[in-house]
């Protein structure tokens, strides 16, 4: 057999996550099994859209799909091993982290998901658990089990999209439309995190988290968000204002005020206006110094894993 | 077992011999084959209509109903279930999910009607039956993605499956009249019964029907009241020999079988064997991908050998790079 596997790290609601090895590089990989049998409906949509949108995309800030193979019956994803997630490294306290660590973190998701968006795919599941680290610092978009193709005009989709803190307005609407837009919303979200070192947004349920979002970043209104009013949600929202520079600046004591340039355009109510990644890219955040951190300095944190 | 470990490379289409080559493995008896291929297409179909899937599901299953029968022996006790897997794994890669108990239900109850010719689609199905029959359904998932090897290149666009959004596509480029464009969209359909969605991508085969439409226009108009836009095969760097085996391909299915297709419906214009006789005639020597040598089929063990799924570990790859790279 090519592929050995040596040890179960994790477990899902569709898959099995086990780390081996390829036997003919000795290099070192990790096989998602994927459960094929405990679904009554067969193979897994997460599983699918896995596997279609790896296959599609090519990117250093994006987990390689290195191979797919049959195992007894089972299908099995072969991907790159990666051994720790920013999540980890936020929630450890005993590491310490700077203003320029934030900016390359943020710069390498906000290239992996410019990727995306290039490529017609949305990733519906950003979120610091899905932002994977490689054994050299390199941070990698992962988990496209909700990722699908940018939808033409008259195609209606699921809101449920999104792990509840990372949610865009349009989302906590319940929009059966929604663009790229929902996927910056959630890097916004993860930036902020970024730099409390707290979930910025954490909603204990989903009518909490529409009360949670709006408190922290004001009720939209028609006025800066055309016919948001129309969502049938909408009447029974509490109205908070938004907040002014001067809160967010002490609300985010060590964000530069370009850092907060950039976040208040991620974290745009309207999803039109809200930036694009290019826009995000372009940022002048990440044209000032300090410098993004090199990658290369994050490699001790792989250590992080999985114990 | 000759191998613990077996790796594949993706070849989504292939060449009219290749495909018989193929199917010497799996299918005994051509003519049962095709006579059942034409019967459950058209449940498909009805299947799909029922639910309201659109045509891209529909086109994305019968290309799984016939790629599965390369690779897979055909028993025809069994193509019916294969169909109803081949539309429960479309509606899952065109995003187009239903439940399957959904889709198993239709399925069962069009089944149920058609063998005893009752006219009741309401009729109750036994759980135990739709239980029995969803288990089997699933069973065979996993199979048809093997048969494509898991390659998801085929659902693209440009060089994917998706004949009538690249109709659509082409249509609204070259700006063809809506009335040659419905007409495409019913050779479409048509084309789904051949074996041509194995051989060429869909937007190639949609650019061939859309000439094909545009010049019946104008030979029912003899000219003066059509004018045809230019099908340019350079503009969408389409081969001069691919476009031929389509464009042939077509011409010879109405040729053969005119009455057994959806075209005979048309009313808009007038249109017989004739028309695509004449069709033929105009075209010239007919013409298409080359042929290859029986040596050079002999030597090609990807369709020569049967596919085994004993097999403990069957990797499959979309290049050879990765292929390579392990030898080296």
């Amino acid at each position: 057999m090519e592929y050995s596997k040596e040890k179960k790290v994790g477990e899902g609601t569709y898959a099995v996550v086990y780390l081996g090895t390829k036997q003919s590089t000795n290099r070192r990989i990790a096989i998602k099994e994927i459960k094929t049998s405990e679904f009554k409906d067969g193979l897994d949509m997460s599983a699918i859209r896995e596997v279609k949108y790896l296959q599609e995309l090519r990117h250093e800030n994006i987990i390689e799909l290195v191979d797919i193979f049959m195992a007894y019956d089972n299908l099995n994803l072969v991907l790159e091993f990666l051994p720790t997630d920013l999540e980890r490294i936020i929630k450890d306290n005993s590491i310490i982290f700077s203003p320029s660590d934030i900016k390359s973190w943020i710069l390498m998701t906000l290239r992996g998901v410019h990727h995306c968006h290039r490529n017609f795919i949305l990733h519906r599941d950003l979120k610091p658990n899905n932002l994977l680290i490689s054994p050299n610092g390199i941070i990698k978009l992962a988990d496209f089990g909700l990722a699908r193709a940018i939808p033409a005009a008259h195609e209606m989709l699921t809101s449920n999209v999104v792990t509840r803190w990372y949610r865009a307005p349009e989302l906590l609407f319940g929009a059966k439309h929604y663009t790229t837009a929902v996927d910056i919303w959630s890097v916004g979200i993860i930036f902020a995190e970024l730099m409390l070192r707290i979930p910025y947004l954490p909603g204990r349920d989903d009518i909490d988290q529409i009360d949670v979002t709006f408190r922290a970043l004001g009720t939209p209104t028609d006025r800066d968000w055309p016919q948001v009013s129309s969502f049938s949600t909408y009447n029974k929202l509490q109205i908070y204002p938004p907040p002014s520079r001067d809160e967010l600046r002490k609300r985010f004591i060590a964000a530069s005020e370009r850092a907060l340039d950039l976040m208040i355009g991620m974290l745009m109510m309207n999803p039109f206006k809200r930036w694009s990644a290019i826009q995000c890219l372009e940022s002048e955040y990440f044209k000032e110094l300090p410098e993004p951190s090199d990658p290369a300095l994050f490699a001790s944190l792989a250590n992080i894993s999985n114990d | 077992m000759s191998f613990e470990s077996q790796i594949i490379k993706s070849r989504p289409f292939f060449n009219k011999q290749q495909i018989r080559r193929l199917q010497k493995h799996t299918i005994n008896n051509k003519l049962n084959y095709e006579v059942n291929k034409t019967q459950i297409l058209n449940k498909v179909n009805k299947i799909c209509y029922e639910l309201k899937f659109p045509r891209c599901t529909l086109e994305t299953s019968i290309y799984f109903y016939q790629r599965y029968y390369l690779f897979n022996k055909f028993e025809s006790e069994y193509c019916f279930i294969v169909g109803v897997s081949c539309i429960l794994l479309s509606s899952k890669q065109m995003e187009t999910v239903k439940k399957i108990n959904e889709i198993c239900s239709v399925a069962l109850k069009l089944r149920n009607t058609e063998a005893e010719n009752m006219s009741n689609q309401n009729a109750k199905i036994n759980p135990e039956v739709l239980e029995n029959f969803k288990k089997r359904v699933i069973q065979i998932e996993q199979r048809i993605l093997e048969s494509c090897c898991f390659d998801y290149r085929i659902y693209y666009l440009n060089h994917g499956i998706n004949l009538s959004e690249s109709l659509i596509l082409i249509g609204k480029d070259l700006k063809v009249d809506k009335e040659v464009c419905k007409l495409g969209w019913i050779i479409c359909y048509d084309v789904l019964n051949t074996e041509l969605i194995l051989i060429l991508p869909g937007f190639l085969i949609s650019f061939v029907i859309l000439k094909i439409s545009s010049e019946i226009f104008q030979l029912h108009y003899k000219e003066s009241n059509y004018e045809s836009p230019f099908f340019d095969t350079d503009k969408y760097s389409i081969r001069k020999d691919f476009s031929d085996e389509a464009y042939f391909t077509i011409l010879n299915m109405y040729i053969n079988k005119f009455d057994s297709f959806e075209i005979k419906n048309y009313n808009k214009i007038s249109l017989s064997i004739e028309t695509f006789m004449k069709l033929k005639e105009v075209a010239g020597e007919e013409s298409g991908i080359s042929m290859l040598s029986e040596d050079q089929l002999d030597l090609d063990s990807y369709i020569n050998e049967i596919r085994d799924f004993n097999i403990k570990e069957r990797r499959y790859v979309l290049d050879s790079t990765i292929i390579e790279n392990e030898i080296k």
